[in-house]
């Protein structure tokens, strides 16, 4: 119970350190969200005012803890260009964001499990040295980069997938991911890597184990050992980095969105910062903090209740 | 005996066939139901003319299909054709310009549509406490009234022509809004006009869906049942959309993208070009810019033929004025001349150096290098800075740059936007060159009661221009729209490469 | 929070001899071809002023848009640029950064990790506070608003990049401090009597500062990718200085039609991560006790 009071108040306070860092960073960037505004006959009294109206014009760190007073209650501000909510144009743009990087992670699962039990159960041999040099190509390939050949083979070459056809899900199922594939697939060819050697790393440690050796001993056949035997116990540690990635990604999918025009939160934020919108910005990276140590908040909790000797150290350290 | 019967079979099915072509809406006439898909560069701004301005290209588009107009100049036809006003006409002193409004209108909220609603919507502009960004460009006008339900007039403090060339155009003041969404406040994202398409939903990031209005006053000529369009920055993407089918409609200034789509059967190319363009702004209030010497130079120094070519591929017009392919003004304007340019420098005899401005994008980087690149070739440093668009933006407002790029915007009345760059009182004279000699022409320019008046004067201003080198034209703007070629009935706008669906089909 | 844990379960793991081994042979060939291409690079960017490049933001525009040739190894971009020129010298920017960055990111890191790893207590909890809250932004966010404040540039832009590596060598020193610190040797110093410097950078620091060096190259690739990100969107560093991202970002929009011009520093900037991340890993694998997963 201490652990999680522990956890908890961490949490809180990462959160709240978080919002005012961001503040304090988005109000110090130059360019004025006034002079937009004001456009093309910006006199000085028409910025000034603009400026008052917005509450530009009062001191950070009072802006700061009105603002904070308010996102709290669940009023997350206005849009200064356009008017929108930002609380709902932030949560009508979260499960475009979700969805890719759910489907980023069950592609990246998709290549890491195969490979990854291939890797650990021929550890050593020419398979095993084989993926370890395709998983460091993939590796290598920055999102940006990857999206961009993906586009070129499949979209301009091959015509196959849709460049940047976002279909909602209220077009159809198969529209709707067709649209994901190759975005989920630029991310998905780093973050598979990470998982596969922590499965194999676990899986050669797991072979090893005397469970395993009986069961060889015992005449079941390999396929057997490997899929009921020694799989459940590696996948824990992916899981867990799994877990992590996704709490990740949600700002790692910027760029990504950019290019394949997904509208989503990652897209918002950039128009966003390119735009000086104050409100949006201090509101999409405040959610995506939340979000962030959130899922590492489940998942610390999730490996307390599997470990015990986690819980006890927390309460005795 | 079974030849006869195929052949009175064929001469059956003959007759019949012509009989069918006879009736409306017959196989390869105006088909009436489907959706069309626009692929926008931008998301629009807002449909508030009081929140967002005139707005930008992909908002007026947008809004088009939604309002209505006052009038609409028809560019494939030249003509100006009656939209919301039946009828219009000036006073003899052209002081006051009077509309006659259709009857029987409905704004799509059931609001019905006269004068009052018209009257409504511009006291909301014109409306001294409104901080819009319109209000300024508007001194001209005394004020608006409605005689009656069906009359609309504006009332002028001398002849201004540049409000009607406007009002045949796209721009948000035309576009009319219902009184009750804009008294509501939702009007900015949930707008409510009277036009041929009513609004059905906006989804932030990702498309604004729109279906068919059948109460529009020419409802006949409304074929399609739904238009989406989709906000698409990248370009690439956009062309990829129209080539795989799942675009109808795309704007491009892509010289590669036209080059092919010209050249496709598969994609018809419309295209149209503007008033207006890009400019590269001194300020003339900055040393070494405020020698009219070394301005000069640089004019002459800047090659807008290399320009056109490496930024644009060709696919913008070469301009030495900004009042579009029609006039025929000679604006005594600089020549790429780099011998010339290097002579004046060598008279004005100190070394020159300079910032240059740019925005931090392709185009910004592109011209940024080729600045350097020309002015380098006849002995001036240049050191170009570049920011984002909100920086350059207030930087060049503020005056705190010494060089940089510019646009001269689409409009066909142009007149107020140059009197705003060019007017010794105006804040928006950003190259902050005060003459009394253009303040006097600009009262000229902006009074004159005929075309033939107002074009001959507004040459000479652009004359005064290029001869004090306060700017000069970098490239004057040309529009692209591509479509399937199953796609008809397009139209381009007068002004900003708007596109106009209403009367549009697809086969 | 979660990092104990993790290290727990991943550091628990120890590797057999069989396993190290056949790490040994497996990235042999490999290692070496990566070495010898970063030695290339290295060298062809220190020495780029003195190879006789034409000047990477010499504009021509007669001469826009060529095929590779004899006069122009790799072609030249849409503004008539050569473009083997911009990308060994983009390889300057790019690998200067990519050493700056984790430079900095290291010597602070394995500062703050040493000391929170040791000490311990509400210092180690201050520390690990200050890194998730780095951690809860995501980096290119933080990038881009730092490089908006501050302008771009390179000491701008390596100085934030170097800032926003300091939590995971923090992470890297940490872990590794906690586990030495547990060993006997320095239960022994400690006993003689050995002040807490000595012990922190006599003792600790020269065995935590090899698996932090081995991170510390895979680092580098993640940095050159970050900048390169940076630049794609459109900061880093100022025109006319070319960097590999914005040579690529330029050359996406003429993909089609002169596909060389984003494809050379494509593959340029691939082969040098590439080549970081395997002689990182390597090092990795062959010298660090604890097995510390890609996080």
């Amino acid at each position: 119970m201490r652990f999680i009071i522990l956890r908890l108040r961490r949490l809180l306070l990462v959160m709240f350190l978080v919002s005012l860092l961001t503040f304090v960073l988005v109000n110090w960037l130059p360019g004025d969200v006034a002079y937009q505004k004001a456009g093309m006959e910006a006199s000085k009294e028409l910025v000034q005012s603009i400026r008052q109206e917005l509450g530009l014009d009062q001191p950070v760190l009072l802006r700061f803890v009105k603002w904070l007073g308010a996102f709290v209650t669940g009023d997350w501000g206005r849009s200064f260009l356009t008017g929108e909510d930002v609380r709902e144009a932030i949560l009508s743009r979260f499960p475009v964001s979700f969805e890719l990087m759910i489907l980023a992670q069950l592609i990246a699962l998709g290549l890491a499990l195969p490979l990854g039990i291939i890797s650990a159960t021929r550890a050593g041999g020419l398979a095993d040295r084989a993926i370890a040099v395709f998983a460091f190509f993939s590796l290598s390939i920055p999102s940006f980069m990857g999206a961009i050949l993906l586009i070129t083979f499949f979209s301009l070459l091959l015509g196959l997938l849709p460049a940047t056809d976002y279909q909602p899900l209220s077009a159809g199922l198969w529209a709707n991911l067709r649209s994901f594939i190759l975005p989920a697939l630029s991310i998905a060819l780093v973050e598979w890597t990470v998982l596969m050697r922590v499965l194999r790393a676990e899986m050669i440690g797991v072979l090893q184990e005397v469970y395993i050796l009986v069961a060889r001993a015992k005449g079941l056949p390999r396929w057997r050992i490997i899929f009921f035997h020694a799989l459940r116990p590696s996948l824990f540690t992916m899981i867990t980095i799994l877990g992590l990635q996704v709490g990740g990604l949600l700002g790692g999918s910027l760029i990504v969105e950019s290019i394949f025009a997904l509208p989503g939160v990652g897209r918002l934020l950039i128009q966003a910062i390119y735009s000086r919108d104050f409100m949006i910005i201090q509101g999409v990276v405040t959610f995506i903090a939340l979000v962030y140590v959130l899922v590492n908040f489940l998942v610390d909790m999730l490996y307390a209740v599997l470990d015990p000797r986690i819980r006890m150290e927390a309460d005795h350290g | 005996m079974k030849t006869k019967k195929l052949g009175a079979l064929a001469v059956a099915a003959t007759l019949a066939f012509c009989l069918l072509l006879t009736l409306p809406g017959a196989a390869w006439a105006q088909k009436r139901g489907g959706t069309l898909t626009v692929g926008l560069e931008s998301e629009p701004q807002g449909f508030d003319a009081a929140v967002v301005g005139t707005g930008d290209g992909s908002t007026q588009t947008v809004a088009l299909a939604i309002h209505d107009t006052l009038l609409w100049r028809d560019t494939t036809q030249g003509k100006l054709l009656p939209m919301v006003a039946a009828s219009h006409a000036f006073t003899e002193d052209k002081k006051k310009l009077i509309f006659k409004i259709r009857e029987g209108m409905k704004f799509h909220d059931g609001t019905p549509f006269t004068a009052h609603a018209l009257v409504f919507f511009w006291n909301r502009i014109l409306d001294p406490n409104s901080k819009n960004t319109i209000r300024p460009f508007m001194g001209p006008i005394q004020g608006v009234s409605a005689p009656d339900d069906h009359t609309f007039q504006f009332e002028l403090k001398h002849p201004w022509l540049a409000l009607f060339k406007n009002l045949g155009g796209a721009n948000l003041t035309s576009a009319i809004p219902s009184p009750k969404a804009l008294e509501s406040g939702t009007q900015q994202r949930h707008p409510v006009g009277a036009g041929p398409f009513r609004f059905k939903s906006w989804t932030g990031g990702d498309r604004i869906v729109l279906e068919r209005n059948p109460d529009y006053w020419d409802a006949e000529h409304v074929y399609l049942d739904q238009v989406v369009f989709r906000f698409l920055p990248d370009e690439q993407a956009r062309y990829a959309g129209l080539k795989s089918g799942e675009l109808d409609v795309i704007w491009t200034d892509r010289g590669i993208s036209i080059e092919k789509a010209k050249s496709d059967p598969e994609l018809t190319v419309l295209e149209k070009e503007g008033l207006g363009g890009t400019i590269y702004i001194m300020n003339t209030t900055k040393p070494p810019l405020d020698n009219p010497q070394v301005r000069q130079a640089l004019a002459h120094a800047f090659n807008q033929e290399a320009l056109r070519k490496v930024v644009y591929r060709n696919t913008r017009p070469f301009i030495r004025h900004p009042f579009g392919p029609e006039s025929t003004c000679d604006s005594h304007y600089r020549e790429h001349d780099p011998t010339r340019a290097r002579a004046l420098l060598a008279e004005y005899g100190q070394p020159v150096t300079l910032e240059s401005l740019h925005t931090n994008n392709s185009r910004g980087q592109e011209s940024a290098a080729l600045i350097q690149q020309f002015f380098g070739d006849v002995g001036v440093q240049v050191k170009p800075v570049l920011f984002d668009q909100t920086t350059y933006f207030k930087k060049i407002l503020t005056g705190d740059f010494v060089f940089s790029g510019w646009r001269i915007g689409d409009m066909a009345g142009i007149e107020p936007q140059l009197s705003a760059l060019t007017h010794s009182q105006s804040s928006y004279n950003i190259t902050r060159y005060k003459s009394p000699e253009i303040d006097k022409l600009l009262t000229e320019y902006r009074t004159a009661d005929t075309e033939e008046k107002s074009d001959a004067l507004g040459c000479q201003l652009i004359q005064r221009v290029n001869d004090a080198a306060t700017m000069f034209f970098g490239t004057g703007n040309h529009y692209y729209v591509l479509t399937r070629k199953n796609v008809k009935n397009v139209q381009i706008a007068i002004s900003n490469g708007v596109i106009r669906i209403a009367e549009a089909w697809k086969e | 929070m979660v990092d104990i844990t993790t290290e727990k379960a991943v550091g628990g793991m120890a590797l057999s001899a069989s396993e190290r081994v056949g790490e040994r042979h497996r990235l042999g060939v490999m290692f070496w071809l990566a070495v010898l291409w970063l030695v290339l690079i290295s060298t062809l960017a220190a020495l780029a002023p003195w190879l006789g490049l034409p000047d990477p933001a010499r504009i021509d525009y007669m001469t826009t848009q060529l095929k590779p040739s004899a006069a122009h190894w790799f072609g030249t971009d849409v503004l008539g640029r050569d473009i083997l020129s911009r990308v060994i010298y983009g390889a300057r920017v790019s690998l200067l950064v990519g050493v700056l960055a984790p430079g900095i990111g290291m010597s602070v890191g394995t500062l703050l990790g040493l000391v929170a790893g040791y000490y311990r207590g509400r210092v180690d909890t201050a520390i690990c506070t200050g890194i998730d809250i780095l951690l809860a932004v995501p980096g290119l966010v933080l990038l881009l608003l730092f490089s908006l404040i501050f302008g771009g540039g390179l000491t701008v832009v390596s100085l934030s990049l170097g800032f926003l590596f300091i939590p995971a060598f923090t992470r890297v020193a940490r872990a590794n401090t906690l586990v030495y610190t547990s060993r006997d040797f320095v239960t022994a110093t400690q006993a003689l009597g050995a002040g807490d410097l000595h012990i922190l950078f006599r003792t600790l620091l020269p065995n935590v500062i090899i698996p932090v060096v081995a991170f510390a190259l895979v680092a580098v690739a993640g940095a050159i990718v970050i900048e390169g990100a940076l630049s794609f969107l459109g900061l880093s560093v100022e025109t006319p200085i070319p960097t590999w991202g914005k040579t690529i970002s330029e050359g996406r929009e003429y993909l089609e039609e002169s596909p060389h011009i984003c494809l050379f520093p494509t593959a340029v900037m691939f082969l040098t991560v590439l080549s970081f991340n395997l002689v990182g890993d390597t090092l990795r694998s062959r010298y660090a006790d604890v097995q510390f997963s890609n996080l």
